[in-house]
């Protein structure tokens, strides 16, 4: 009878070749991928009221009817200053529209560090922030930077995980203003 | 017997002292316990491989916080792992489940286990059933032939 | 200039590789003595090339040369002097420069052992297969992982400093650098497992030259490893010390199949068995520790450690691959020659034992693979995002690590060949009770759960069979030459130092393993908000806080929380846990302060920095038996170091083993014999 060691050998040589092709496949892809598909895009945005940094308050109550786009982010996260261009370059274009509202909303940093970066960069729209991490729980973020956008009806109409690129954004805004 | 004696005696002290140790303690887990072993079966979204018990992140904190009340409010485990399974994805149970292709990650390793244990049994078996290697007609000839001849 | 010396290096490094290649492939083919001999000496230009590489490199680390891409990203002016060593292997490129010199230190020991055996094709085909892996790893350096990258144009001012969680704790300088020795290491069993299965000499000759390489690895892989649960513990702050993340669970996966191997390796070595599962359990270590590198650094899954994607995937999966085809396919092809006439005589033998360790070990492997990949595995056959986490492994390896305990208990008074029920029942009586009375004294003590109590049962039960072991063997030796207890387990422990050893690295793993079952399921967890000058009572400790003070220097600025723990009237300390943050990112990072004691540790973190109030949030975690884990860890190294040593008796002669002989014989009665002489190469 042959050694079965070359039949053990064939049978590990096939596992061993499907697993290469599973790492091959997988190679490359980043990992964090999933994070980049939100389980809420389609459902009635949660709920929020949070300090913003200048003292006063943001609710989604004040937001009702205008198209939100609501911005997870904070002042050390290497993308989120990569984004950073992107939402100056957005929000000069379209500070003057009553119907679109830019909200920040900062993930795990500190008041100091956030004002000393609003005040450097010429940030203009609402900073809040997010005591207990109340809103990162309600919006599910995976991380930052993280960004919702919520049509005029209260649902979000599209999210990004990671930093936002100009087309991006405009097309979540475009489909979110297309919900009114 | 006397020779068993012994090993009965100390098998009888170890099947009570495991009896005792399986013993449940009495009463339900607190709630704290119970937000402890949920929050260990959650991934932490923004770390890596850690869970939500073990994370020290504001939001591993609030997530915390938020299965606590959960369960204060009468929600049972499995409600609340489906909740943030609804918000995060099935990735986010570190524990993978039972139904589809998680029952792979449960049963091939016991399927290894076993079939490893049974070949090894086998493999015992036939070498003790195996009788010593006798001397063929060959041999002895060989032998005879050896023996004539010095 | 420093970048032009790095390349010359590789360079030189490549070069050598290739020439030695193929110098050694054609004195092989053509069975010319003197081309072996020359293809030997390029394994020492091999080292030289790596040697100035590392220089080079190093120089540019310590004069701050921003002009290459690799010190600007890793090291910065305010950087101090060791993470600007260190600097080295903090980031991908420089880690696999870590490799080739290590690699290289190894391979030239090897070449120099061998010296007097250069023309022996063994030797030659071993040495060919390490100049090839040497070959891949420059090559690595030299195309997608270049360290000397210089930057076209500007020079940057400074440079941008090393992550920050690899400037905070000088267990730098050290975890990466043992973790790479023990992966190295195995690239010497393995060449020479590669050169038995060519040259066809798969007896036991490969194994007694590789011995001390194989040992020297494995437990160069597990002080990495030791090393890297207390950089867990001690830098990472979250209380815990493995997370079954998927790059520490690549480093314990060659740790687990060399394991298997360093007994399996005596099963063959005396009844000749075991040659296919051997060869087997080499190759697959090194496939291993190429598989591991390549979970570490291509950024394929999530991990701790993942810093940065590279482009290095493809190329270590390639490599991974030729090394599995190469590998299997020698076994395949020389299949039935490996077939040895040997057979186990009886269940309860020690052979038995090790084939039942084997099983074990092979299962944990197996768990802790399938668990490791399966969430790519998923995903590539129906798109679905799992994650298999601590619940999964910890369910799945705990049964393995209990029949692992039992072994280590029995299978040291189990004799070789068989055993007879009434030998084994006398020798195990003792310890056996002493196990019962562990568990018992576990239950006592607060222990729940049948795994918990078992586990420490088994402990008890293992380390009383380690000490029956040695009392055995200096009784046997006073009886025999009269001499006292002290002098008669020296002199045993170097008549036989791989008994000792191993019975002494089994000590420290049952210490291990005691230390993990406490410290896993025993430990509680508080957060307590402290103003200044407040106390909190946590399990028997009294914690004060005493004030909050921010430090800043070049490298960071750091504001720590000083707290004074007592228990009942003791003042234990205090403690300052402390969140940094460094001028390349404004990231937060925690240093916990952990008080360490005998019985328990106590482990502050400071969750968040004192208010405007003053009051501050404090983590409180009381860990039982932590300090055990790197006790246990320390014993274990310890006792490799005994098994490393020579054995006295062939300091100054050489002795040829004739057969493989037993280490231990029972005589009628029981006592044992230890060998005197050992052959050692």
């Amino acid at each position: 009878m042959r050694h079965p060691a070359r039949w053990v050998a064939g049978g590990v040589g096939v596992i061993v070749a499907l697993l290469a092709v599973v790492l091959a496949v997988n190679s490359g892809k980043d990992p964090r991928a999933d994070a980049s598909h939100s389980r809420l895009v389609g459902q009635p945005a949660p709920a929020f009221t949070l300090p913003t940094i200048d003292g006063k308050q943001v609710s989604t109550a004040s937001l009702a009817g205008k198209t939100v786009v609501v911005n997870f982010w904070n002042t050390w996260c290497q993308p989120c200053q990569q984004e950073l261009p992107t939402l100056l370059d957005y929000w000069s274009r379209h500070s003057n529209d009553p119907d679109l509202v830019m909200v920040g909303i900062v993930r795990d940093d500190t008041e100091g560090a956030v004002k000393a970066a609003v005040s450097a960069e010429h940030i203009g729209w609402t900073i809040a922030m997010d005591p207990g991490a109340k809103a990162a729980l309600a919006f599910a973020t995976r991380g930052q930077p993280e960004t919702y956008v919520i049509g005029p009806d209260g649902v979000i109409a599209g999210s990004q995980y990671g930093p936002l690129t100009v087309q991006s954004l405009d097309a979540m805004v475009t489909a979110a203003r297309g919900r009114a | 017997m006397k020779r068993w004696g012994p090993w009965a005696l100390l098998a009888v002290i170890a099947a009570v002292v495991l009896a005792v140790a399986a013993w449940p303690s009495g009463g339900h887990a607190t709630i704290a316990e119970r937000t402890r072993s949920l929050a260990s079966e959650l991934r932490c979204v923004d770390c890596e491989a850690l869970s939500i018990a073990d994370s020290a992140t504001p939001t591993a904190a609030a997530q915390r916080a938020d299965i606590e009340a959960r369960l204060r409010a009468g929600q049972t485990d499995g409600q609340i792992r489906q909740a943030y399974v609804d918000r995060y994805g099935p990735s986010i149970l570190l524990k993978p489940q039972n139904d589809g292709i998680g029952i792979l990650v449960w049963g091939l390793p016991v399927a290894a286990f076993i079939l490893g244990a049974g070949g090894l049994a086998y493999a015992l078996w036939r070498w003790r059933r195996e009788p010593r290697l006798a001397a063929t007609e060959a041999d002895e000839q060989l032998v005879a032939q050896a023996r004539e001849a010095g | 200039m420093r970048a032009q010396l790095g390349i010359f290096g590789l360079v030189l490094g490549v070069v050598s590789a290739a020439l030695g290649i193929g110098t050694l492939a054609f004195g092989i083919a053509r069975h010319d003595d003197r081309l072996l001999r020359v293809g030997r000496r390029y394994v020492f230009a091999l080292l030289a090339g790596a040697v100035i590489a590392v220089i080079a490199m190093e120089w540019a680390l310590l004069s701050h040369d921003f002009s290459l891409k690799y010190v600007a990203d890793n090291n910065a002016r305010a950087t101090p002097l060791l993470f600007t060593v260190t600097g080295l292997w903090a980031a991908l490129e420089g880690s696999i420069l870590l490799w080739g010199l290590i690699l290289a230190g190894f391979l030239a020991a090897t070449a120099y052992k061998f010296r007097q055996r250069a023309t022996d094709p063994l030797v030659a085909w071993a040495t060919l297969t390490g100049l090839v892996v040497a070959f891949f790893f420059f090559l690595l350096m030299l195309v997608p992982a270049n360290p000397f990258k210089t930057f076209a144009g500007a020079v940057p001012a400074d440079g941008r400093g090393p992550n920050p969680l690899l400037q905070d704790h000088p267990l730098m300088a050290f975890h990466p650098p043992m973790l790479y020795l023990g992966y190295v290491g195995f690239t010497v069993p393995f060449s020479f497992a590669i050169a038995a299965l060519v040259t066809g000499r798969f007896g036991e000759g490969w194994l007694a030259d590789t011995r001390r390489a194989t040992l020297l690895a494995w437990g160069f892989l597990t002080i990495g490893i030791i090393l890297g649960a207390w950089w867990s513990y001690e830098v990472l702050g979250w209380g815990g010390y493995w997370a079954w993340d998927p790059v520490e669970n690549a480093s314990l996966l060659p740790w687990l199949t060399g394991t298997a191997f360093i007994h399996s390796v005596m099963v063959q070595e005396r009844r000749g068995m075991l040659r296919v599962w051997n060869l087997s359990l080499v190759v697959a270590t090194f496939c291993l520790t190429i598989l591991g590198t390549f979970l570490t650094r291509s950024g394929i899954v999530n991990s701790v450690h993942s810093f940065t994607q590279s482009p290095i995937g493809p190329w270590l999966l390639g490599f991974l691959a030729f090394c599995a085809v190469v590998g299997i396919g020698l076994i395949a092809w020389r299949g039935d020659k490996l077939h040895a006439p040997g057979r186990i005589d009886s269940p309860t033998s020690r052979e038995a034992a090790f084939l039942a360790n084997n099983l074990v070990f092979a299962g944990l492997a197996f768990v802790v693979l399938l668990g490791t990949v399966f969430p790519l595995i998923a995903e590539a056959i129906n798109g679905n995002q799992l994650s298999v986490g601590e619940p999964y492994f910890d369910r799945m390896t705990t049964p393995l690590g209990i029949a692992l305990l039992f072994l280590m208990a029995a299978a040291p008074a189990l004799p070789w060949r068989a055993a007879s029920g009434d030998v084994l029942r006398r020798r195990l009586v003792v310890p056996a009770y002493v196990g019962g009375a562990s568990m018992a004294l576990a239950l006592v003590a607060g222990a729940r759960g049948i795994a918990d109590v078992l586990a420490f049962g088994l402990a008890g039960f293992a380390l009383a069979g380690v000490a029956r072991q040695v009392w055995i063997g200096v009784r046997a030796r006073r009886r025999a030459h009269g001499e006292n207890a002290a002098l008669a387990l020296q002199r045993a422990v170097r008549n036989n130092p791989r008994l000792y050893g191993g019975l002494l690295v089994h000590v420290g793993v049952v210490v291990l393993a005691v230390a993990l079952t406490a410290s896993q399921g025993y430990t509680t967890k508080h957060e307590v908000h402290l103003r200044e000058g407040q106390s909190a009572r946590v399990d028997g400790y009294t914690l004060t806080y005493l004030g909050a003070r921010t430090e800043n220097s070049a490298q960071k600025t750091t504001t720590s929380a000083r707290v004074r723990i007592r228990k009942g009237g003791d003042d234990l300390g205090v403690y300052a846990p402390a969140v940094s943050s460094f001028p390349n990112s404004n990231e937060g990072i925690g240093t916990p302060s952990v008080r360490t004691g005998l019985l328990n540790d106590v482990y502050l973190t400071l969750v968040s920095s004192p208010t405007e109030r003053g009051t501050v949030t404090l983590g409180v975690q009381i860990t039982p038996f932590a300090l055990w884990l790197w006790v246990g860890g320390a014993i274990m190294a310890a006792g490799t170091l005994v098994a490393l040593s020579p054995s006295i008796g062939n300091r100054f002669r050489r002795v040829r083993r004739e057969r493989p002989r037993d280490l231990l014989d029972a005589g009628p009665d029981g006592a044992i014999e230890p060998e005197l002489e050992v052959a050692t190469r």
